[in-house]
């Protein structure tokens, strides 16, 4: 408090006790005594208050640094693994994509070629149909075959998302090894799991992650005929 | 077609190694090696196997770039032809690339037609120089 609050708060007390004590009125020194005591009391309690929200406070950090260890011990590591099996999915999907490319790429070649090999043989005085289905089968057969071109450089995305997801991948990294450390230096110990309901959707199954995710079509058979559906 | 040219192609990403391969194949050149960084590449490229360089930049390992410098400094390898094909789109990447030497530079990703004329374009030249 300031020295004006500190004059007006105490002046009457003050008076009353000189007066008590010009005229030795002990009784009267007493009461005014107890007074002043009951108003520290009162200062203290407000401190104590003041202490008991500071406390308060700190319980609530602690609750958000359990929450750092829970990120550091399970939730990053667990966001790596996630990229990494996207990184591993998309790539094999590639692979799949150019196999079937490259299987289908010559077969359209070869109709190319046979349609027009045909075309050839025909009397150009007949069978106008026939060559003009043998035309349709070629440019038909051409262009499915710029489209496989189109697709397969089309497949170049994996390229590209796999760089990003690769930097993303280490961006994670870095930031576990702060959130380690903080752990570290506050002592904290691991967190306990905040139970998530298997109803709760959490996207595709990654390897390393989930758990009690079945693996295959036949495991989702076996699974559904055990269940007796 | 001059499919008799030695392509080399540079990438760490094995589809990406794969759908250059397959685009050359279609433009008629069969004879292609792969790497999958510069420092694997270099050994090819150092023996004169190699006719045609198409590298990416950013590999773990020695980078696109590098390689690149290499190449240009080397007395055996300065003439190889380079094309850079690559996610770096930066402009002064490109002025970097351009003042180490490249011959052509396609950014990721890219059209069949866009491929083809870089290719194109840098054999019609060598063979005019």
């Amino acid at each position: 408090m300031d020295a004006a609050e500190f004059r007006t708060r105490y002046r009457g007390v003050m008076a009353r006790l000189n007066h008590a004590f010009g005229v030795a009125d002990e009784a009267a020194f007493e009461t005014l005594v107890g007074e002043l005591y009951a108003e520290r009391d009162l200062t203290m309690r407000t401190g104590i208050a003041k202490l008991s929200q500071s406390l308060a406070n700190a319980l609530m950090r602690f609750q958000l640094d359990s929450r750092v260890a829970s990120l550091a011990e399970r939730e990053i590591p667990d966001a790596r693994l996630r990229l990494d099996h996207v990184l591993k999915m998309t790539e094999e999907a590639v692979h799949h994509t150019l196999d079937l490319i490259e299987q289908a790429a010559p077969l359209a070649e070869a109709t190319t070629r046979s349609a027009r090999v045909l075309a050839d043989t025909l009397d150009d005085r007949s069978h106008n149909d026939i060559r003009r289905f043998l035309g349709e089968v070629q440019e038909n057969a051409e262009r499915v075959r710029a489209n496989l071109t189109e697709v397969m450089l089309a497949q170049g995305f994996q390229d590209l998302t796999g760089q990003i997801l690769h930097g993303v991948r280490t961006l994670i990294g870095e930031v576990q090894v702060v959130l380690d450390d903080l752990a570290q230096i506050s002592g904290i110990p691991a967190a306990t799991a905040t139970g998530q309901g298997s109803s709760v959707a959490s996207g595709p199954a990654v390897p390393g992650i989930a758990t009690g995710a079945v693996v295959d079509q036949q495991d989702v058979d076996k699974l559904i005929a055990g269940l007796g559906i | 077609m001059g499919s008799s040219i030695r392509f080399m192609v540079v990438d760490d990403f094995s589809t990406m190694r794969r759908i250059i391969r397959n685009f050359l194949n279609d433009l008629g050149y069969t004879n292609i090696v792969e790497a999958d960084d510069g420092k694997t590449a270099l050994p090819a490229l150092k023996a004169g196997e190699v006719d045609f360089l198409i590298t990416d930049w950013n590999m773990p390992g020695m980078q696109g770039l590098e390689l690149l410098r290499v190449v240009r400094g080397d007395p055996g390898m300065k003439k190889l032809p380079v094309l850079m094909v690559t996610a770096e789109a930066k402009r002064e990447q490109i002025v970097e690339a351009a003042q180490a030497g490249v011959n052509g530079y396609v950014v990721k990703p890219f059209t069949a037609a866009i491929l083809k004329d870089k290719i194109d374009k840098i054999l019609s030249a060598q063979a005019a120089g």
